[in-house]
Formats: structure tokens, C-alpha cells, sequence
């Protein structure tokens, strides 16, 4: 599985939590390989260790043993702001709650990481104007603030965001949580389109459906792999 | 250029937050200028003083309190020599005393004496004396003074000048006849006219002239030529003599010259240093109270905003875990965090330093109050009320336009003060935790 095609190279990652006395293993030993382009969906339920995976994977938090290495770059030793940066230049996070900027519109929101960027105001407008067309948001609600946005607009928006700063990796957390079947159907479909552009997209779900449209399935159980699928069919 | 837009944004998509800072900071950076600003004009208003005592020293018979003792006078021998001091450039004397006899009457009407609107000289008002301030039916007394003829432009107590409004003034060949030049008010009061003769002390005296000073306690008094005065009233030598130093820094050495001419048992000596004392103690006090009342509000405004901004930060520590996540920096979001900080205070300092404005004006006559006691007349003071103090209502502030560099200054650095708190928090936030409790 170790070729110039993976895009993500996770070996032995192990991350504990001491909580007073205890110590929790929320990933414990994991080790896989993904190719670049494909969908790929963790499994497993609840606890089992999803969310920590991807924080390391999006660099939000450090493992406390093993190593990553995104896009060539070995992300488990990042320190000092380049973690920072690597979450703004190879990095696209959606979130259950869509986590826009409230005082931000829909069209800043999208425009935000652009900016972060240094990428010129017209530029980021023009971007940000394909972007949301692109995520099915008409251009009546680029101007709207999130709070006046339906939870599956919202999403749109987010993806939007997500796909501002032209990521290799998209990392969703469970994004389908808080909308319903038909929406959450949607937008599973429109973040499973972004991987025909050669990017990586990782989903924490525990929805078995959503699983079934990916190309590959890791099924979790206490922060370990418990199976892992290649759905060749998708 | 985001960063302000986003900035801008988070302060005016906030209206309430956004005002009730603003309004707090507002009072307090308000309240810090204007007490900065009465601070600096209480400052002026002691300088003023010093200015306006200058190297005037005061000589007085011993315990007399001003011409009220009555008999004491000082030795006319030995004030001569006080003309041969080194560093003495002028030496004035004069004679004065309350005149008892009860065929005149006052000009000034008894029991008025707090309400009387006293009359200004320049930028200040005249007001009674302290210790008759409640004294309402304190009999305005009437007071005599004998000059020699030769001084033909006396100054007058309460530091007024004799301007000669009718008859004449006394000539050198009438230093001692029966002749006496009338207050105009005092003069009305009786019905004197130029011509006009009253019995002084068992002799007839004319009256010759009418004078005018613009001043009622001025105004409410005769003056004689020295040798009339001296024998109608049965005084002899001086009693007030004003010796005036070439230099501030000589009024100490002139004082012990003086010292060696009149003893302590014979004189006392009102230095410049002494009255600058006793009357700028409470323009210092007000002075005091205005550099704490500063510092104060200063403090609460800076607690203010260091308070807001600290609930600012905990409560958007969501938006600052998104925007870390995202790929801001700390230091990017702490200064997006500084320029909404920033335009509050500049906001509310802007606000504060208009207030300023009428507000400086109120909190100096509250600072000042009744217990004010800024003078004019410089050496003046203490001569007409027996060492009393003149009370001379109004420290003088003008608020000036660098009240808004003060306010730039201000608003800078409290939201420098303010960008601690955000600057330490944002670099603590780690948005995997974040995410997990929020
Ligand atoms: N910061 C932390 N401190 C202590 N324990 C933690 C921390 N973060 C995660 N854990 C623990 O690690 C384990 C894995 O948590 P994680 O959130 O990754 O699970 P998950 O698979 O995402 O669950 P869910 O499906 O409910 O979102 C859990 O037992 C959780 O309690
Ligand atoms: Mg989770």
C-alpha cells in the first residue's frame, strides 16, 4: 500500500488522553494508507475513536505516538505555526455543526481562508461567487449571514469553504449529523463529487449508508482497525 | 485588509455588546480627561499664583492683623532703612486704619455682606473674608489711610488704584492739612460732596476730592495726607509696608535682612512663599484630588475593557477555534481581536473627549468648591484682611483641542492594556478541544 500514490501514510498512531487517573486510548495503534482521489469513510461507533483520528489527520492536535504524513509531509512532527499553515494550504475541514463564522455572510465565510491566504479581494470574490454556485447556493444568499440559512445551506456553505483554499485532503466529521436523510443524501453526494477532482476525502460517520457510497470503508472499535473494505464498485 | 473588514464587522454586528463597552468606556475615559484636564489648569492656576506674588514682601506691625490692631505702627526710622537692602528695588508704605467714629456711615450695607456681589478685577471675583463668611451682620468697616502727598498714584487696599473722579488729590504743601480725599461710595453714603466738611476725630476736615475705584471695598474709605492722618488718629511710623525684591530667587535674603531691621516681636513678614502657601494649599488640594480622580478613572477604564475583552475571548472561544482550524495564526486572530478592541476605545475616547468638554468646567468648581481659595492681587493678599485669606472663586479651565490627542493616546494604549488578555488566551485555544465541549 506504500506508493507514490498515497496521498495519506498513517503508521502506528497511537493517541492517549489522561483523564484524572486513567488513560485513554482514543486511537491505539493504527496504520493505513489511502490513495489520492478516493473517498473514504471511518466507521465504527460512537467513542470509537472517529473525531481524534481526524483532528490528527487535520493537525488540530499532535498523536502521542506514530506518524502521518500528508502530501509528503510528515504532519506528526509539524510544530511552531507549520501546522498552521498546513491546515490552510493542503487542508478543507467540514464539521457536524458547519462551524461558518456568524458574523461573517455566506460569501466571506468562503472567502475567509482565501484571504488567510493572501489572495487579492477580487479574486477571493470571484472564487468564492464558483464555489457556492457550485455547492447549489444561488446567489441571492451569498450576501445572507449564516444564522439565516437552512442547516443543509449551511453545509453547502461550509463545503464551500472547505474547497476555498483548493485542499488535497477534505476531512469531514460526521457532516450529515444534523440534517436530515434527504439533505444529508445531498451533501454526501457533493462532497463524494469533490473526489473526481483528485481529492482526498476522509468522512467520520457512523451512518452505514454513507459508508457504502465510499471506496473505502475503515470500520473502528476502541481506537483500533477493526476491518477495512475496498469498494472497488463506487 | 480582511483582518479590519472583519473586525469592523464583529463590532457593528454586535450592536449591544458593542455599546454597553462603548458607553462604559466612554464615562470612564470621559472622566479620566476632564480630571486631566482640571488637573493641568489647576497647575496653570498655581503657577498663576506664584507669577502674581512675585517678589512682593509684606512687612506688618507684629500681631497686628492688617490695619484692624488699630495703634501699632512701625517705626518710620527704621522702615527707611529697608529702602538700603541689597536686591530691594522698591520700598511703599502706607498708613491705614478702620475708622471708629460713628458720624459716618459705611458704604457697604451691614448683613449683605455674603450676597454682595463683589466686584471683579480681571479674571477673578473678590469675596469676603473667610472668617466672615457667616457672619451676616458684619458691619463693613470704613477705612482711613494716610499717604504722602508726593505718591501721587497710591495704591489702595484691596490692591485697588485711585483714579481722581471729582475735585483733586492732595498736593506736597498739604501734607499735613485739614484735608481728605472721599471713596465715592462712601462719599454718596454721607451726602459729601467735593467741599463738603465732616469732623474727623474732634477736627473739621474738607473734603476735597472724590475718588473711584471700581471696587466697592475700595471705594469705602478717605484717604489724608500722612501728617494729617498721623496726627488726627494719633499714630505714628507705618503700618503696612510693601518691599519689593529685583528677583524671586532674593525674596528669601531680603526676608533676613529684614529679619535684622524688625524682630519678631515688631513685625511680621508675609513672604510670597508663605501666602503662595496658604492660599494655593487648596487649588494644590484641588490639584491632588483631580491627578487621583484621573488615575482612577484611567484604572476603571482599563479594568473595563481588560474585563470585556477577557468575556469577549471566552465567549467567542468557538469562532477562535474555527479560525484556527481554518489556518489563522494566533497572532492573526489576536490582532483582529486588538482592532475591535481598539475601535471601541478609540470610539469611546472620541465620545469621552467631547464631554469632556462641558464636564471640566462642573468638576472643577466641585473640586474646588467652597474651600477654592485662588487669589489675585498678589502681595495684596492678607493686607485688607488682617492676614485673612482673599477667596477668589473659579480656577480657570480651558479645555483644549489636545484633549483628543490625550484621548488617542488613551484609547491606544488601553487597548494595548487590552490586548494581553486575548493575545494569551487565543495562543491557549487548541480547536480539538474546542470542538469537543462547545
Ligand atoms: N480531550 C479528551 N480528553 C479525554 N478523553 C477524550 C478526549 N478526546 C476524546 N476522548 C475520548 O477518546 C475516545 C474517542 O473519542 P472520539 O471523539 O474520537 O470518538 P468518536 O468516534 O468521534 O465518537 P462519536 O461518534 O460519538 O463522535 C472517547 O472515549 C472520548 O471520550
Ligand atoms: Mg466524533
Amino acid at each position: 500500500m506504500n506508493n507514490d500514490n498515497n496521498v495519506i501514510v498513517v503508521n502506528e498512531l497511537v493517541k492517549r488522553f489522561k483523564l484524572g487517573a486513567t488513560i485513554i486510548s482514543a486511537v491505539d495503534g493504527v496504520s493505513f494508507s489511502l490513495p489520492k482521489g478516493q473517498t473514504v469513510a471511518i466507521k465504527g461507533p460512537s467513542g470509537c475513536g472517529k473525531t481524534t483520528l481526524l483532528s490528527l489527520l487535520g493537525a488540530l492536535d499532535k498523536p502521542t505516538s506514530g506518524s502521518i504524513i500528508v502530501d509528503g509531509i510528515k504532519i506528526s512532527e509539524l510544530h511552531g505555526g507549520k501546522e498552521v499553515q498546513y491546515r490552510r494550504q493542503k487542508v478543507g475541514f467540514v464539521f457536524q455543526s458547519y462551524y461558518l463564522i456568524l458574523n461573517l455572510t455566506a460569501m466571506e465565510n468562503v472567502m475567509l481562508p482565501m484571504d488567510l491566504l493572501g489572495i487579492k479581494r477580487l479574486d477571493q470574490k470571484t472564487k468564492a461567487c464558483q464555489l457556492l454556485e457550485r455547492v447549489g447556493i444561488s446567489s441571492k444568499l451569498h450576501s445572507r449571514y449564516p444564522t439565516r440559512l437552512s442547516g443543509g445551506e449551511q453545509q453547502r456553505v461550509a463545503i464551500a469553504r472547505a474547497l476555498a483554499n483548493d485542499p488535497s485532503v477534505i476531512l469531514a466529521d460526521e457532516p450529515t449529523g444534523n440534517l436530515d436523510s434527504k439533505t444529508g443524501n445531498v451533501i454526501v453526494n457533493l462532497l463524494h463529487s469533490l473526489s473526481k477532482e483528485g481529492r482526498t476525502l476522509v468522512i467520520a460517520t457512523h451512518d452505514a449508508g454513507i459508508a457504502a457510497k465510499s471506496n473505502i470503508v475503515i470500520e473502528m472499535q476502541d481506537g483500533k482497525i477493526a476491518n477495512t473494505s475496498i469498494q472497488s464498485d463506487n | 485588509m480582511g483582518i479590519v473588514i472583519r473586525s469592523l464587522r464583529n463590532v457593528i454586528r454586535n450592536p449591544l455588546r458593542t455599546s454597553l463597552i462603548t458607553i462604559i468606556l466612554t464615562v470612564s475615559i470621559g472622566l479620566a480627561l476632564t480630571m486631566a484636564t482640571v488637573n493641568g489648569a489647576t497647575r496653570n492656576q498655581l503657577a498663576s499664583i506664584g507669577e502674581n506674588i512675585g517678589t512682593e514682601i509684606q512687612v506688618r506691625p507684629a500681631g497686628e492683623f492688617g490695619m484692624m490692631g488699630g495703634g501699632n505702627s512701625l517705626d518710620e526710622a527704621e522702615v527707611d532703612k529697608l529702602s538700603t537692602i541689597t536686591h530691594v528695588v522698591s520700598v511703599q508704605t502706607s498708613t491705614q486704619t478702620m475708622y471708629t467714629g460713628d458720624n459716618l456711615e459705611t458704604a457697604a450695607p451691614s448683613g449683605t455682606v455674603g450676597a454682595l456681589p463683589y466686584s471683579s478685577s480681571g479674571s477673578t471675583m473678590v469675596a469676603p473674608p473667610s472668617g466672615l463668611d457667616n457672619q451676616r451682620n458684619f458691619r463693613m468697616s470704613i477705612i482711613v489711610m494716610g499717604f504722602d502727598p508726593s505718591i501721587t498714584n497710591p495704591t489702595l487696599m484691596g490692591n485697588a488704584t485711585l483714579e481722581i473722579a471729582e475735585g483733586r488729590y492732595f498736593t506736597t504743601a498739604e501734607s499735613d492739612a485739614n484735608v481728605a480725599v472721599f471713596g465715592q461710595n462712601l462719599a454718596e453714603a454721607n451726602n459729601l460732596t467735593v467741599g463738603s466738611t465732616i469732623d474727623i476725630e474732634g477736627t473739621t476736615v474738607e473734603v476735597i476730592g472724590i475718588f473711584s475705584t471700581g471696587q466697592r471695598f475700595g471705594d469705602n474709605m478717605f484717604v489724608m495726607p500722612i501728617g494729617t492722618f498721623q496726627r488726627l488718629f494719633n499714630i505714628t511710623g507705618v503700618t503696612s509696608v510693601t518691599v519689593t525684591a529685583d528677583d524671586v530667587s532674593n525674596v528669601d535674603g531680603v526676608v533676613s535682612a529684614i529679619r535684622e531691621i524688625f524682630d519678631a516681636n515688631t513685625a511680621d513678614i508675609i513672604t510670597a512663599q508663605s501666602t503662595y502657601e496658604q492660599i494655593g494649599g487648596s487649588v494644590t488640594n484641588a490639584s491632588k484630588a483631580s491627578q487621583v480622580g484621573m488615575l482612577a478613572a484611567f484604572g476603571v477604564a482599563a479594568v473595563v475593557i481588560l474585563f470585556s475583552v477577557a468575556l469577549m475571548v471566552r465567549q467567542r472561544v468557538k469562532e477562535i477555534g474555527i479560525l484556527k482550524a481554518i489556518g489563522a495564526s494566533s497572532w492573526h486572530i489576536g490582532i483582529q481581536f486588538s482592532i475591535e478592541t481598539l475601535v471601541m476605545s478609540l470610539t469611546a475616547s472620541i465620545i469621552g473627549a467631547l464631554i469632556t468638554f462641558p464636564l471640566a468646567n462642573s468638576v472643577a468648581k466641585l473640586l474646588s468648591g467652597s474651600t477654592s481659595t485662588v487669589i489675585s492681587g498678589g502681595a495684596r493678599v492678607g493686607g485688607f484682611f488682617g492676614g485673612g485669606i482673599t477667596r477668589i472663586a473659579g480656577i480657570n479651565v480651558a479645555v483644549s483641542p489636545e484633549i483628543f490627542l490625550y484621548a488617542l493616546a488613551t484609547a491606544i494604549v488601553l487597548s494595548i492594556i487590552a490586548s494581553i488578555i486575548p493575545a494569551w488566551y487565543i495562543g491557549r485555544v487548541k480547536p480539538a478541544e474546542v470542538f469537543r465541549y462547545e
